[in-house]
């Protein structure tokens, strides 16, 4: 172990290379996005680059693409994108998929706020209502579809939400904002910036949030289950100039949720999680190129209280990034990244006095050649290497039971991804993506060592293979002045080889496993556009199938709960300067569910297709500057019925003031 | 039925297939500009007086320098820039004092001497035409429309000296 944390440490102070986490997140994304005339981004492939220019299949949602939204949290922003499934299971919880294989708590999407994981590892999940990011300071969330692990490293399997929040040194935000809807729904929010001329900018935020879930009902005959959901975060981010070329930030942020959450088996658990984290980055543009170094610590506290039992989870992760991107002669862009990444994680079990502790450290080098070949065509060429070793620490629990013995429990990985892409423009309004990925799915630590003695027992496996993902891509845009617009086009074949899963050994005991094989492929289509007389509207369609070739003993099933297609639409009037109109509507066909019906048993049910409208009034009083008071609607047509967990998530009307000053 | 599809795909494809059409120097040209002059290292700020370099007896060269100073003249704030623009003859532009030249079309004849006068000086010579850059007789090259295009001349800016972040390289194009 030691050898390892020295020559991972080494690999970083010899510096020269870092996952691609680590973006030039220091950009001025206002002033370059205002030149060019588009979103701008680092996360494409490390350097910065305008979206047309992007080697992947991304799509950016702008601040004001967010204002648009009747939303309370990030996931009923990205319902309304192509490729994007989200299905709500309880008031403030949720499951997001990108491209297929959406389930409750989805560990294949990588989600980043300024180039920090959020995705909670011990299980790989999200927990969106911990990230401690308010819509207000969000500059822009960047949606990447496919497998990028190469580029962002590993969870990033089936897609990457990238949250960029505004630079305190650049961005002046300064806002109260109240909510209150039925349900008993109130929430305050605050956002204050305070900036030193341009050398120093200090940006703190929070909110508190109450939901009475009762009527949603998640599921009356779990008694630990929540009536009334608390979420309480707080986000601070300083920025300081060294120099001109020279910027330091440091972000500090608390995420508290007392909620409902669905977990792995379909089941509705209450879960109270504490999130903390501190990040500090170090970005100078200097001789060799622009020198990044982030430094991060997450501390995750979930426990979860259901029919099973109640089981607590501690989950500390520490990461250490360097990279330098820098321009060879006139076309070459060449990036080279290291990352090294301690994760430990514990679970103790309530009542029978268990715990156990896994830790697994990472040590990654990557590398990236950009090539802007010519004016029409430039490459983009991405490798990455993780080297992983577990380590497990049975604690009082011991390995009882388990099937693997203890030398099992010490393991090590070595595994390469690459992404690799062709960006074709015949014409200036024209693009051509074409891309070719292998992604890497790493085991969880619940999935390498979970010990759960018991009449139903649960064991991680040890031994478990990597999955690997590899991924096709054929995309194609053109701007269309005619309708200030552009359409949009992509097509995608994705083989995911040794899925990881649960598998049943007996009616007692089951294990997670490789469980087999599986596919998926489809398109999207989009077109969007802004009339004349301001009216703004898009529609797009995704179309996916997947085909699973899965073990019959797994309780996993993704084509059975895989909504084969999905209709997306927006229209948005803005008549004057006061009034702002927008709906929002989004189709899922039909798919299958596991649905519990007791405390302790459940059942698969046909969940039929839906429409989930969502709907905003805003008005901003010309005579009371920076006021703006809005009515919003979520699923104003009834119930949320196919996205909860088989019970209803009720519709949500509230109202919100926002005053700017 | 069969008509309302048929006029209907008919749209789409119109749609799909309309093209915007080239335009001459814009206040956006100007604008981005103005922008990309202030990702120079150590480069102007505030007022900067720009020399709009002209043939008067080219028509098309009279007819853009006349336009960028009406969209300049009074001055245009862009980023931490306020670009003031005034006509120069392209006879006098080599001996002026602007610290940014612009070449309209129809000057190309007289850029190469220009340049060569005025670069030892520091002076950033720029357009919205690709021919200058194309000669390394200009620094930077802009342009709006159809999208947003910056290119740098390499040769160039290191014969005037001039340097831009790391950030803006990766984002525009050099040759």
């Amino acid at each position: 172990m030691k050898k390892f944390l020295f020559s991972a440490a080494a690999i970083c102070a010899l510096g020269a290379f870092a996952a691609p986490q680590a973006q030039a997140q220091s950009l001025n994304y206002g002033v370059m996005q205002e030149m060019f005339g588009e979103p701008v981004t680092t996360s494409a492939n490390g350097s910065p680059m305008r979206a047309s220019d992007a080697p992947l299949d991304m799509t950016i949602i702008s601040a004001e693409d967010i204002a648009r939204y009747p939303a309370r949290a990030i996931p009923d922003i990205l319902r309304h994108y192509a490729g994007v499934s989200v299905r709500q299971n309880t008031s403030t919880e949720y499951s997001v998929g990108v491209r297929g294989y959406n389930s409750a708590m989805n560990e294949r999407l990588l989600v980043l706020v300024n180039g920090r994981q959020v995705f909670e590892d011990y299980f790989g999940l999200v927990n969106w209502s911990a990230i401690p990011v308010e819509l207000n300071e969000i500059r822009q969330i960047e949606i990447v579809r496919g497998p990028n692990t190469a580029l962002f490293g590993f969870n990033a399997t089936s897609g990457v939400v990238n949250i960029v929040t505004v630079n305190p040194l650049y961005d002046d935000i300064d806002l109260v904002e109240g909510d209150a809807g039925i349900n008993s729904y109130t929430r305050g929010s605050g956002v204050y910036t305070w900036q030193n001329e341009d050398k120093f900018g200090l940006r703190i935020s929070g909110a508190s949030t109450k939901i009475d879930e009762d009527d949603n009902n998640v599921n009356s005959a779990i008694t630990s289950l929540r009536d009334e959901v608390y979420v309480r975060r707080f986000n601070m981010d300083a920025a300081l100039q060294l120099n001109d070329k020279t910027q330091m930030r440091f972000e500090a942020s608390s995420g508290v949720v007392d909620e409902n959450q669905k977990d792995v088996f379909d089941t509705v658990y209450g879960r109270d999680t504490d999130n903390k984290s501190v990040r500090a980055n170090l970005n100078s543009d200097t001789d060799w190129g622009i020198v990044d170094f982030t430094m991060y610590r997450n501390a995750f506290e979930s426990e979860y209280k259901g029919a099973a039992g109640t089981f607590n989870f501690e989950n500390d992760v520490t990461v250490l990034q360097l990279s330098d991107t820098f321009k060879i002669g006139t076309s070459h862009t060449v990036r080279l990244a290291s990352e090294f990444r301690t994760n430990t994680a514990d679970m103790t079990i309530v009542g029978l006095g268990t715990a156990s502790e896994e830790t697994l450290n990472i040590g990654s080098l990557s590398g990236l050649w950009y090539w802007n070949i010519s004016d029409k065509l430039s490459s983009s060429i991405a490798l990455r290497y993780d080297h992983v070793e577990t380590d497990f620490d049975p604690g009082t629990l011991g390995y009882q039971a388990s099937p693997f013995n203890p030398e099992q429990y010490q393991n090590s990985y070595d595994e390469f991804g690459y992404n690799l892409g062709l960006v074709y423009k015949p014409t200036d309004i024209d693009t051509l993506r074409l891309t070719f990925a292998k992604g890497v799915d790493l085991p969880s630590t619940f999935e390498l060592s979970t010990v759960i003695p018991g009449a139903a027992s649960l064991y991680g496996d040890p031994t478990i293979e990597v999955s690997s993902i590899f991924d096709y891509q054929l995309g194609y845009e053109r701007q269309l002045s005619s309708i200030n617009g552009k359409f949009k086009l992509g097509a995608f074949y994705q083989y995911i080889e040794e899925m990881q899963s649960t598998r049943a050994i007996s009616t007692t005991l089951s294990y997670y496993d490789n469980v087999g094989d599986s596919e998926v492929y489809g398109f999207e289509a989009g077109l969007e556009g802004l009339t004349d007389g301001g009216i703004r509207w898009g529609v797009n369609y995704s179309y996916s199938e997947i085909e699973d070739d899965l073990i019959s003993t797994t309780g996993t099933n993704f084509e059975r709960q895989h909504s084969d297609h999905m209709v997306k639409l927006n229209l948005g009037y803005s008549p004057t300067e006061e009034w702002a109109f927008d709906v929002f509507a989004a189709y899922e066909s039909d798919f299958k569910q596991a649905v519990d019906i007791t405390a302790s048993t459940s059942e698969t049910r046909s969940i039929d297709p839906d429409v989930i409208v969502d709907a905003k009034i805003a008005y901003s009083p010309s005579k009371f500057d920076g006021l703006t008071l809005s009515l919003n609607g979520q699923a104003v047509l009834g119930e949320n019925e196919q996205s909860a967990a088989g019970e209803e998530v009720d519709s949500q009307i509230f109202l919100r003031a926002k005053y700017e000053f | 039925m069969k008509k309302h599809y048929l006029k209907t795909m008919l749209i789409a494809l119109g749609l799909l297939a309309a093209t915007p059409g080239a335009q001459a120097a814009s206040q956006k040209d100007m604008q981005i500009l103005g922008r990309a002059l202030g990702f120079i290292e150590n480069g102007p700020s505030g007022d900067v007086k720009i020399g709009i370099v002209t043939d008067s007896g080219n028509a098309a060269s009279s007819a853009e320098a006349d336009e960028i100073v009406g969209l300049i003249g009074g001055g245009l704030a862009s980023g931490k820039i306020n670009l003031v623009g005034e006509k120069v003859s392209s006879g006098a532009a080599s001996g002026s004092n602007y610290p940014v030249l612009y070449f309209t079309q129809g000057t190309e004849g007289a850029q190469g001497s220009i340049f060569s006068a005025v670069s030892s000086k520091g002076v950033i010579t720029v357009s919205t035409h690709d021919n200058c850059l194309n000669a390394s007789n200009c620094v930077m090259v802009v342009k709006s429309e159809p999208k947003v295009d910056i290119k740098v001349s390499s040769a160039a800016a290191g014969s005037t000296g001039v340097s831009f972040g790391s950030a803006f390289r990766m984002m525009i194009t050099e040759q």
